[in-house]
């Protein structure tokens, strides 16, 4: 089963990668999304292999963005795509079966286009106001709305904090993805039981 | 192949120009590799230009190798990937892309280098060798001081890439490179086609003086070399006769070699199988004798078979070159060889003397032995003086060279003997035969022992460690002689070490003399040994 938590971390340098992910040890079943658009291919490797010991056979379950080529050679968990990459029925063929493979999508379009081409999950937002990404935020109703379309898991992202997962889940995603909220915060597995908090309600 | 010009082009370097549009331009104007290096694409554009790119490629018979993502490389249908210090490491990418694909591996120096071929690196490419803007580098340029130390160690093809231009391209081939990679020479230039054609026209050039002291021969010229080029020769055996083979076709620059042997180097070797030293005991001699003769020639595609050949896989692995060289030292694989019928350049030894012949449609080597042994094993294991290997090997490269410039006076159809003691020489014209079968020639020892008859021990003095004191001496080499002296009438059992050469001598003293009762001992001295002790 997915984790209801997906935990964006900020980069992937080894030391700040490292430090956040010992912090989430105890935080319940979460995805580790590691995203780093300017990484190269060897300090992404490295920075996977490293977190694969970290976790062990802990309920934690590491992702990666973009790198295809990364998660099958370290054997990650899961690959998100960004919108704008190549359809995730392209990379299937790439990687091992059990790879779950998710995207981030935009607008209701796009999520259903996504959605037929097998992905296993969507990453939708943002929700709320954040100051990470400066596009429109497409508020609750249109959550509520695409998750009437979309049957695969939707998690929400987007200023989420914990009265907001509620919202969230009421409007009918599957999770919620963070990051600032965790890694910004002096106490990120505080936080991050707060959220699994209401995530299990 | 991977060697020659390598075009890199760099997404960075193009000014609006889309990377498409610059790939073929850079195949028109002749490049021999391409690469893509791309920056700030989104995943989905790469992918989308990276598949016309390898479509056009593929089109053209052009590698096309993309630069870090090996994922947007296997979706698109490149060939290869090539791994810069920063990126995927080589063994994972390996792993990935399993043993098909290229895999490419930037290095500065030769711990990178040699870290890259043990990780499963298909290629080098190394630098800066001259100071360059075209990324960013660290350290000093490598030079070609450093680019030949790096070559001489490695046994990849190694690409040098930085700071490389029209005016210092061909200082790059004399450095033991196979190739050179160029972006911004090419990605800058006005016309791009036109940089491409002039950098490789200057390899050329570089390329040409190699072969100087051949294309002045009035029966070579540029024509001729073309023809060296274009041609592809398996060799048989890489042992005494097959190191000076492999050496002189290899330096001539013929375009396609097969090296096929089974065996392994053992210090037995040394004195005469002069592409190995030391350092390749117990190494493949096929692998070894490859890895020797690219250092000699990167122009040449040499192609190492482990193989034992025999009448089964002959004609598969001899099939698609033009002329064979036999260069083995036993029956069986020779009459493989003969089997298939293919022009064969055929090459023995026996201590002091040589043969070499040519063998085509009308004269094989069945014609010439048709009692050939039929087990896995020369009849006796003769000393040998490294130099007559040499001579005859050197007389079969000349040979397969003749026959490649369609010379006229070559040896097909003949046999040339020569004689090391006394420097004499014969040639003798081949006939087709067919083999006569050799019934009655062969006498088992009970047999044997009931006749009244003479026995001759045809071995050489040195091998008979075991002779009985009745059997009269008279060496092969001098039979013919002292058997015109014998008294015709006498039943004759000639006798050798193991009833090889003893069948083909009755064989021919049969016809010689007229005579029906020279007879050869059945498996020889050793029969003889195995009966009686």
């Amino acid at each position: 089963m997915l984790p209801r938590l997906m935990a964006i971390l900020p980069s992937s340098d080894p030391a700040t990668t490292v430090n956040f992910t010992t912090q989430l040890l105890n935080g319940g079943p979460i995805i580790l999304h590691l995203r780093d658009k300017n990484a190269e291919g060897k300090s992404l490797y490295d920075t996977s292999q490293m977190l694969k010991l970290l976790v062990n056979n802990r309920n934690i379950h590491i992702y990666i963005n973009s790198r295809a080529d990364i998660a099958s050679a370290t054997g990650l968990s899961g690959l998100h795509l960004p919108e704008n990459s190549p359809s995730c029925h392209h990379f299937r063929s790439l990687c091992p079966s059990h790879l779950k493979i998710g995207v981030s999508v935009h607008s209701i379009e796009k999520a259903i286009e996504v959605e037929m081409q097998d992905a296993d999950y969507l990453v939708f937002g943002p929700i709320f106001n954040t100051p990470g990404k400066t596009a429109f935020q497409k508020g609750i109703r249109m959550l509520e709305e695409l998750c009437q379309h979309v049957k695969i898991p939707i998690y929400a992202i987007g200023g989420i904090n914990p009265e907001r997962t509620v919202e969230c889940l009421k409007a009918g995603a599957y999770g919620v993805a963070l990051c600032s909220y965790l890694f910004e915060s002096e106490y990120p597995e505080k936080q991050a039981m707060q959220i699994q908090e209401k995530l299990s309600c | 192949m991977l060697k020659g010009l390598m075009t890199i082009i760099s997404t960075d370097l193009l000014n609006n120009t889309i990377p498409f549009e610059i790939a073929k331009k850079v195949i028109e104007g002749g490049t021999d590799i391409l690469q893509l290096r791309h920056k700030g694409f989104f995943d989905k554009d790469l992918l989308e230009e990276t598949k016309n790119i390898a479509n056009l490629c593929r089109s053209n018979s052009i590698p096309f190798i993309l630069n870090d993502r090996l994922d947007i490389a296997l979706l698109s249908g490149a060939d290869g990937v090539h791994l810069g210090q920063q990126d995927l490491p080589i063994h994972a990418a390996r792993a990935l892309l399993g043993p098909s694909k290229i895999i490419g591996a930037t290095v500065s120096n030769l711990s990178e280098a040699l870290k890259a071929e043990s990780e499963g690196a298909d290629y080098l490419g190394c630098g800066h060798i001259y100071p360059t803007m075209t990324k960013i580098k660290n350290g000093l340029p490598l030079g070609l001081s450093g680019l030949s130390h790096i070559c001489r160690h490695s046994s990849l093809p190694v690409f040098a890439v930085g700071g490389i231009n029209i005016a210092n391209i061909g200082s790059i081939f004399t450095t033991g490179a196979s190739g050179a990679a160029v972006a911004s020479a090419i990605c800058k230039a006005e016309n791009s086609s036109q940089a491409t054609f002039l950098l490789k026209k200057a390899i050329h050039q570089e390329k040409a003086k190699r072969d100087e002291k051949q294309a002045c021969l009035p029966e070579v010229g540029m024509e001729g070399l073309a023809k060296i080029k274009q041609a592809s020769v398996a060799v048989v055996g890489a042992g005494g006769l097959g190191c000076i083979v492999l050496m002189y076709l290899t330096g001539a620059g013929v375009g396609k070699i097969a090296i096929i042997d089974s065996d392994s180097v053992e210090s037995s070797n040394l004195p005469r199988q002069v592409l190995y030293s030391t350092r390749d005991l117990g190494i493949l001699k096929a692998e070894a004798a490859a890895h020797h003769l690219r250092q000699m020639n990167p122009e040449v595609t040499l192609i190492p078979l482990c193989a034992r050949l025999n009448e089964k896989n002959a004609k598969a692995l001899l099939n698609e070159y033009d002329i064979v060289i036999d260069a083995s030292d036993n029956a069986l694989t020779r009459q493989a060889i003969d089997s298939t019928g293919k022009l064969c350049i055929y090459g023995g030894i026996n201590s002091f003397q040589g043969q070499i012949a040519v063998f085509s449609e009308n004269f094989r080597y069945r014609d010439l032995f048709p009692f050939a042994a039929k087990i896995d094993e020369s009849c006796t294991r003769n000393g040998i003086l490294g130099p007559m290997a040499g001579i005859i090997g050197a007389m079969q490269a000349m040979e397969a060279l003749k026959f490649i410039l369609g010379m006229k006076d070559s040896l097909v159809g003949k046999m040339c003997v020569i004689d090391a003691n006394t420097w004499t020489s014969s040639i003798f014209y081949g006939e087709s035969s067919f083999p006569i079968p050799d019934i009655d020639i062969q006498i088992s020892i009970n047999e044997a022992s009931k006749q009244n008859a003479l026995w001759i021990d045809i071995r050489e003095a040195h091998e008979r460690s075991f002779a009985m004191p009745e059997w009269i001496n008279h060496p092969s080499s001098s039979l013919e002689e002292t058997m015109a002296l014998l008294p015709k009438t006498d039943t004759l059992i000639l006798i050798c070490q193991r009833g090889i050469r003893s069948r083909d001598w009755a064989k021919v003293l049969r016809e010689r003399f007229n005579n029906p009762k020279i007879y050869s001992l059945q498996d020889g001295v050793n029969g003889f040994v195995d009966s009686y002790y």
